[in-house]
């Protein structure tokens, strides 16, 4: 084998050697994942709004009040059991109802 | 009164003050220094450059909704930042809004008056006070996506009379999860062009938020 050729196969070999680390490091980016956006969290404890309402409606049948003239003015969590204070009609009730929205309790504040 | 009774009254004063105050936030995670923080407009704009979106949870979604209001009623969880429109069969839709920052939010039950498309924006005298550069807005700025109020508005009545409040779209669409409005609900555009079709006039809203002040009626 003359220089001329050695150096040929040299070269091919080292286009060749380029070309895989070339595809390995775009095959290798395309593998790596999209960054994930950081995680949100809310520090609310209120109650969830199905629920606050499900003790709107409850409240508005036991003291027979209009729906519209009764609504949620805060809530807390007990773990799984929420408290929920009602505007009826001007005058103020408390409400518990579990995570499955039935009413365990309702009193007039 | 006893000074124990007194300093008591002043010790629960100051832990709801502080519950309420602490009630509304929302945190994000930084990985790097492993702490939740306040996600407040600078995290908000951060994200949004970012990730060219809101937060996941606040991305509209259809949910589980048990509740007796009927399908069409619009219902606003303020704390949380979400607004259902109630769908059939216990399920609603949960879009991410923006709402009135500190002193600005309020609670009660109003109603769809009427809508519009593009709406012309007029800042209120007092907002020209805060910052004359909207001088010349004063007669109104016309729709288009510079406009405040973004693509649509629905304007929210209380026995046939106009409560100044509105749900809208934004040209801040950055802000949605935060607390910086002075009073109106505000949706991404593509969200409020979808509530906007679905949503009838004279449909009810309840408005839901802790600690605000009742809009007169209820």
């Amino acid at each position: 084998m003359n220089h001329g050729t050695r150096l040929s196969i040299a070269r091919c070999s080292a286009v060749a050697a380029v070309a895989v680390l070339a595809q390995g490091c775009a095959s290798q980016s395309a593998q790596l994942p999209e960054p994930q956006p950081p995680e949100l969290r809310q520090t609310s404890q209120t109650a969830p709004a199905d629920l606050q309402l499900a003790c709107a409606a409850e409240a508005a049948r036991v003291y027979q009040v209009a729906s519209e003239r009764v609504l949620p003015i805060s809530s807390s969590s007990q773990g799984s059991t929420y408290t929920v204070v009602l505007n009826a009609d001007g005058a103020e009730a408390v409400c518990t109802i579990d995570e499955e929205g039935t009413v365990l309790s309702l009193v007039r504040a | 009164m006893t000074l124990a009774r007194l300093l008591g009254l002043a010790a629960v004063f100051l832990v709801a003050s502080a519950t309420l105050a602490f009630a509304f936030q929302s945190q994000i995670y930084n990985p790097q220094t492993r702490a939740w923080e306040t996600y407040d407009p600078t995290q908000a704009q951060r994200y949004y450059q970012m990730y060219g979106r809101t937060p996941e949870q606040f991305q509209r979604q259809i949910v589980k909704f048990r509740t007796a209001e009927k399908p069409g009623t619009i219902v606003i969880d303020a704390d949380k930042h979400f607004l259902y429109y109630v769908l059939p069969d216990f399920q609603a839709i949960r879009y991410g809004i923006g709402v009135g920052r500190d002193g600005f939010g309020w609670a009660g039950v109003v109603d769809v008056g009427r809508k519009t498309e593009w709406p012309t924006w007029t800042p209120p005298a007092e907002m020209i006070e805060r910052d004359p550069r909207l001088a010349e807005y004063a007669n109104g700025m016309p729709g288009g996506p510079e406009n405040p109020l973004g693509a649509r508005a629905i304007y929210l009545y209380e026995g046939g009379r106009d409560t100044i409040y509105r749900i809208h779209g934004t040209s801040e669409p950055w802000s949605i999860g935060l607390s910086v409005s002075s009073g109106c609900i505000r949706m991404v555009n593509e969200d409020v062009i979808d509530l906007y079709e679905r949503v009838e006039i004279g449909a009810k809203v309840i408005v839901l938020m802790q600690g605000a002040a009742l809009y007169r009626g209820v």
